[in-house]
């Protein structure tokens, strides 16, 4: 009796208190080009919209598309200058250097019940010429304390299904995500984060879209091939990637984000700076530190300032060796598991219209630009731009 | 000692909801502040008369939603001896202003009020943004509203036509 | 390093139980700039996290919502 006691109060205290904000109807049309020093660049469109059918009720809906357009990239990766594997959407090349698209739609609807608890839930889906994705996910949050603190918990679970060039058929994945993540109130202008997952994933791990090298074979060997060979060259062949068919994931988040009020002689009015830190791994040996610095500043009542800093360190997984032999029972060319740094460092300009400019039945809020460079230590390298607009309705 | 925790987060957590709902039957705080125009208000002035006290804030998005349900409030009630107040909590006044041009129609019976350095609604004890208070003409809070729901505009109607109705 | 994570997490949640950082609704004004939220532009962020996603080799853990304006 005493222990449902207990839970009831528990539950009550749970249930106590208001839960969730209204959103804010909008629509947001934005265009990105990822350039890549290989050749290959990606165009992306993005086009959601957010409205709000009550005080209580909101609904998103997101299209977005990649076009994929590699210059002369044939089979192979990306360091070697070929190919346009998994340069932005996962989205792969097709053969011999054609292109691909890939689309993603994104429904989802959030609900706050009676100001106790509020419930969203997504749906993503996204394919592509050798890749079909599904992902549902759920998330509770919960404000407690006069809203000071926010409590999220959710799940998803990603339903994959890959046919990679170099495959004979599909192959299917599976990925269960849990996340959990405070966030704290700590001041009129400081709020704080944690966030923790963990995630399993199970099937085919690799994307069957890149051939290894083993023996006496080389990459130059394997880059023109359109199947695997094993006996490519006296010695060597070329063979599919082989991954583990388990991978246990776990990330750690915090992350704080402060507003000045003024400061260095009124250089830091009005604006407001947050830093990030993640720190992951993996049961494949995979772990990564990552820092993020971002600093905004409203550069008039119409203009705001954003730059952008990030550094990211990742070890390889351990079965990634720099030569393969035949017998190997995993086999990796990809540069996604490699030891490896990355920076990114970026600038964004966003415009508010004082007058908003409408158009038929919507108005144009804002008007938005940005450029950043991404280097890694593997050697490539990135310009990214973006131009967007925000529109109310 | 679990027992204990429970009850001690149980009350804590129930605290401030049992502070501001204890402002009901009492006396509301009097308060002196400024239009949107410099003109000084007292609450005193409004005695002897229903009171729909509002505080909201321009970038806050419910009271988007519940500033044009006010208006409607203050022209429904123009001819009775109901008054209504808007209590902006902006640092700055001009933001208080801007937020009310946006609204079509601004009621000649909907007074704005700005309290800057929030004093009038720490005093009030507001849970939420926005927060609205009924007071009855001897100048007791009757009925409070944290934050906005869709069925409040109803409410408040109801609420204040039986404080109108007892004389 | 996980300690410190976990001891900044057992901190966290020490302020978040004792309430002790309690910020009243009307003094969240800066809180509510668009500048503070963590989930200010989440299509760009999306787009941000697939990319990274794509080029290295741990996802997960990119952040919640909450702060803000604290409103209703």
């Amino acid at each position: 009796m005493g222990a449902i006691k207990k839970l009831f109060a528990l539950t009550a205290i749970f249930l106590a208190l208001p839960a969730a904000a209204l959103a804010e109807d909008y629509a947001a049309v934005q265009g990105y080009l990822h350039s890549f020093n290989n050749g290959i660049s990606v165009y992306s469109g993005v086009f959601a919209l957010n409205k709000d059918l009550s005080l209580d009720t909101t609904v998103s809906l997101k299209y977005a598309v990649d076009f994929i357009s590699p210059d002369g990239g044939e089979g192979g990766d990306d360091d070697e200058g070929g190919g346009s594997v998994a340069a932005v959407s996962g989205a792969s090349a097709a053969v011999n250097a054609g292109s691909d698209v890939r689309h993603d739609f994104m429904a989802g609807v959030s609900h706050n019940f009676n100001n106790i608890i509020s419930v969203e839930a997504y749906y993503d889906y996204s394919t592509e010429k050798d890749y079909v994705s599904s992902t549902p996910t759920i998330t509770l949050k919960k404000d407690l304390f006069e809203k000071n603190t926010t409590l999220t918990f959710g799940y998803s679970r990603n339903m994959d299904t890959i046919s990679g060039r170099f495959m004979t058929g599909e192959e299917d994945r599976t990925t269960d995500n849990f996340f959990a993540g405070i966030t704290q109130v700590l001041s009129p202008v400081t709020v704080a984060q944690i966030g923790y997952s963990h995630s399993r994933s199970e099937g085919l791990l690799s994307e069957g879209i890149r051939l290894v090298p083993t023996g006496a074979a080389t990459d130059a060997d394997c880059a023109p091939l359109t199947a695997p060979d094993p006996g490519i060259v006296a010695g060597g062949g070329c063979v599919n990637e082989a991954f583990p068919s388990e991978r246990k994931r776990d990330a750690y988040l915090i992350g704080v984000n402060h507003y000045f009020t003024n400061g260095l002689g009124g250089l830091l009015e009005r604006s407001a700076a947050k830093l990030t830190f993640r720190y992951y791994d993996d049961s494949w040996d995979v772990n990564s530190w990552m820092g993020e610095a971002e600093f905004y500043k409203y550069l008039d009542d119409n203009l705001i300032m954003r730059l952008n800093y990030r550094y990211y360190t990742q070890s390889k997984a351990f079965f990634v060796k720099d030569a393969y032999s035949a017998g190997d029972q995993f086999k990796s060319s990809s540069p996604q598991i490699e030891e490896k740094n990355t920076n990114l460092v970026g600038l964004k300009l966003i415009y508010l219209l004082a007058n908003p400019v409408n158009a038929w039945k919507l108005a144009v809020n804002s008007l938005e630009g940005k450029y950043e460079y991404y280097t890694e230590s593997t050697g490539v390298n990135a310009h990214i731009f973006m131009g967007g607009l925000r529109l109310s309705f | 000692m679990l027992k204990k925790i429970f009850v001690a987060l149980f009350i804590s957590v129930l605290l401030p909801a049992l502070a501001s709902a204890g402002l009901v039957n009492k006396k509301a705080p009097d308060f002196t502040l400024n239009g949107l125009d410099g003109k000084a208000v007292s609450l005193g002035e409004y005695k002897g008369r229903v009171v729909f006290l509002d505080f909201w804030a321009s970038w806050c998005p419910p009271c988007k939603k519940e500033m044009p349900e006010i208006n409607k409030l203050a022209e429904k009630f123009k001819d009775s001896d109901m008054a209504v107040v808007g209590v902006s909590v902006d640092k700055k006044k001009e933001h208080a202003g801007t937020f009310i041009s946006t609204i079509p129609g601004v009621s000649k019976r909907l007074t704005v009020l700005h309290d800057p350095e929030s004093s009038v609604v720490s005093s009030y004890m507001a849970q939420a943004m926005p927060t609205s208070y009924i007071i009855d003409r001897a100048g007791v809070i009757r009925f409070v509203h944290f934050g906005y729901r869709e069925t409040d505009p109803a409410e408040w109607v109801k609420e204040i036509e039986s404080l109108l109705k007892g004389k | 390093m996980k300690p410190i994570l976990l001891a900044l997490a057992i901190t966290l949640g020490a302020l978040t139980i004792s309430g002790c950082a309690r910020v009243k609704p009307w003094e969240r004004e800066h809180l509510a700039d668009p500048i503070m939220q963590f989930d200010a532009n989440k299509e760009e962020k999306a787009v941000r996290e697939h990319f990274l996603g794509t080029r290295e080799g741990s996802a997960g853990s990119f952040g919640v919502s909450g702060g803000g304006c604290g409103c209703n």
